[in-house]
């Protein structure tokens, strides 16, 4: 029993590529990382959650953010953690339970990464929300969550995980091997930026696209938790004649007016956002995000989920910069249901 | 109204200035050599952020090695940690353990300005896998920064807590945006 025992301990060691670690040094010399491998990585991250929360294509979008020999280890399961390789097996880790086109549960944050012998490392952070379906927040809560140790590859595909081992959060003593220990940051080094995106021949954003989408997303929450111009600023990341449901909301005029009746103030936060992925179209790029929408307590009041959902976005570059050309916002539900 | 109110109104003003002046397009500027490897630079710096502080690395000084030598941390009401050790002795006090995650920051918002940039993020915390406690939100708010680029990279120059504040409207009665 304790050989087995320590055989099991052992073999998970070597699955759970630890960045840092032993296990993941080859003699793979280590790239210098360009904006865009950086952006490309995020973006794989962020389509995580998407992948396994609504088990799409029968779990096969998870388990294609996966190299074919990569290994996803739940450190939480049994005492000794569990791992899980090959396509069909991770496929079936994304069907099952609560799952739908709509259902969105992994919010993924704080992503850090570090070029390694042969790709890169990083890790994030997963908040696990039990999100009420219909995003009705009275029933939602934090489920669990915790810290995502990742190695990833570059493959013909694009950027994919080598391995993902997953570390439940705890205020106690960590797992063994326990997840990497961050060093002193040092300056990347980032590598000038080309002009492509991810392979393949279709519609490509450079980086600078990327973050200026990823810039006006950013603006959003601000733009409508703590504006202080009756709106004006909210409706400025559309476009004049752009689009907002639900309510249906339509042009500068409307959305701002919409903005200012909403709850809002200098040092007021309620619309967290995660998991923003975008993806260049003929016309632009479409993008979406997660959000949970959090009524955070004040004076010791306990804070509360108020709702949960994604948002569907379509950008459209214009002489201003980048701007929502349309933004729905569809709450969180599980099942096959409508939108 | 004390010394130390009337320095977190001060410091949340500063900062408010500084954001008026860089954010009046709502698009991010363009300052001249401002690219987008400081872009990801700074974003990496934030998101290194969570870990240092949360399992309180190398002894706390992962986190202190986030700020500029003379970066400071100031929380929500304006009282100022300067210096490594100081920062290092602050990130020690609030550790978790090395395996948590309580920090999760979104919504960052990067503006370059002249003298390097300025940014802010949402913070919610999430109190998950502390003993028979139920996991839940703790709190949350927004961070206002000032980071400076060194020959080490990207640091912060300045980052400040700000607890979230309701709206003059009252709250959970209109619908999420």
């Amino acid at each position: 029993m304790a050989m087995r025992k320590f055989l099991t301990i052992a073999a998970l060691s070597l699955t759970i590529l630890v960045p840092g670690t032993s296990a993941q040094q080859s003699t793979s010399p280590t790239p210098v990382l360009s904006a865009l491998d950086y952006l490309e990585i995020e973006q794989l991250v962020y389509r995580y959650g998407y992948a396994l929360d609504t088990g799409a294509d029968n779990g096969f979008a998870y388990a294609d953010l996966y190299a074919p020999d990569a290994t996803f280890t739940g450190t939480n399961q049994g005492p000794s953690g569990r791992s899980y390789q090959g396509r069909d097996r991770l496929a079936a880790l994304a069907r099952g339970g609560k799952r739908g086109p709509n259902f969105v549960s992994h919010y993924v944050m704080n992503v850090v990464v570090e070029p390694a012998p042969g790709g890169a490392v990083g890790r994030t952070y997963v908040g696990i929300l039990d999100i009420g379906n219909g995003g009705n927040g009275a029933k939602s809560r934090v489920d669990h969550g915790g810290l995502y140790n990742d190695v990833y590859v570059k493959t013909a595909q694009g950027w994919r995980f080598k391995s993902r081992s997953y570390f439940e959060s705890t205020s106690g003593a960590p797992v063994q091997p326990p997840p990497a220990t961050l060093s002193v940051p040092r300056a990347l080094g980032v590598a000038p930026a080309s002009t492509g995106a991810a392979p393949g021949s279709g519609p490509r954003l450079t980086a600078e696209d990327y973050i200026e989408i990823q810039q006006l997303v950013a603006r959003y929450p601000y733009a409508l938790d703590q504006n202080s111009d009756e709106g004006r600023s909210y409706a400025n990341l559309f476009t004049p004649d752009a689009v907002f449901r639900q309510p249906r909301t339509e042009g500068r005029q409307n959305l701002a007016t919409m903005a200012s009746r909403a709850p809002h103030g200098p040092k007021y936060t309620r619309h967290f956002l995660a998991n923003h992925v975008i993806e260049a179209t003929a016309d632009g790029a479409i993008g979406r995000q997660y959000l949970v929408a959090v009524d955070i307590g004040e004076m010791g009041q306990p804070s509360s989920i108020f709702l949960g959902g994604h948002y569907e976005d379509v950008y459209a570059k214009t002489a201003e910069g980048w701007r929502f050309k349309t933004r729905t916002f569809i709450a969180s539900a599980t099942g096959t249901g409508a939108k | 109204m004390n010394y130390a109110r009337v320095v977190s109104i001060g410091g949340v003003i500063c900062l408010a200035l500084i954001w008026s002046v860089h954010t009046s397009s709502g698009q991010a500027a363009q300052v001249a050599g401002f690219t987008p490897a400081d872009y990801i630079e700074i974003r990496q710096l934030v998101a290194r952020y969570a870990y240092a502080v949360d399992t309180g690395a190398d002894n706390g000084n992962v986190y202190a090695s986030l700020f500029a030598p003379d970066g400071a941390f100031a929380d929500r009401m304006g009282r100022e940690t300067k210096g490594h050790d100081a920062l290092a002795a602050l990130a020690r006090r609030n550790t978790r353990g090395p395996q948590s995650a309580f920090h999760f920051i979104v919504n960052h918002v990067i503006e370059p300005t002249s003298g390097g940039a300025v940014g802010k993020e949402y913070l919610l915390q999430l109190r998950i896998g502390e003993g028979e406690r139920p996991n839940d939100i703790f709190g949350g708010g927004h961070y206002e920064d000032v980071y400076v680029k060194t020959p080490d990279g990207w640091r912060f120059k300045r980052r400040q807590f700000i607890p979230s504040e309701g709206g003059p409207a009252p709250r959970g009665e209109a619908p999420a945006r």
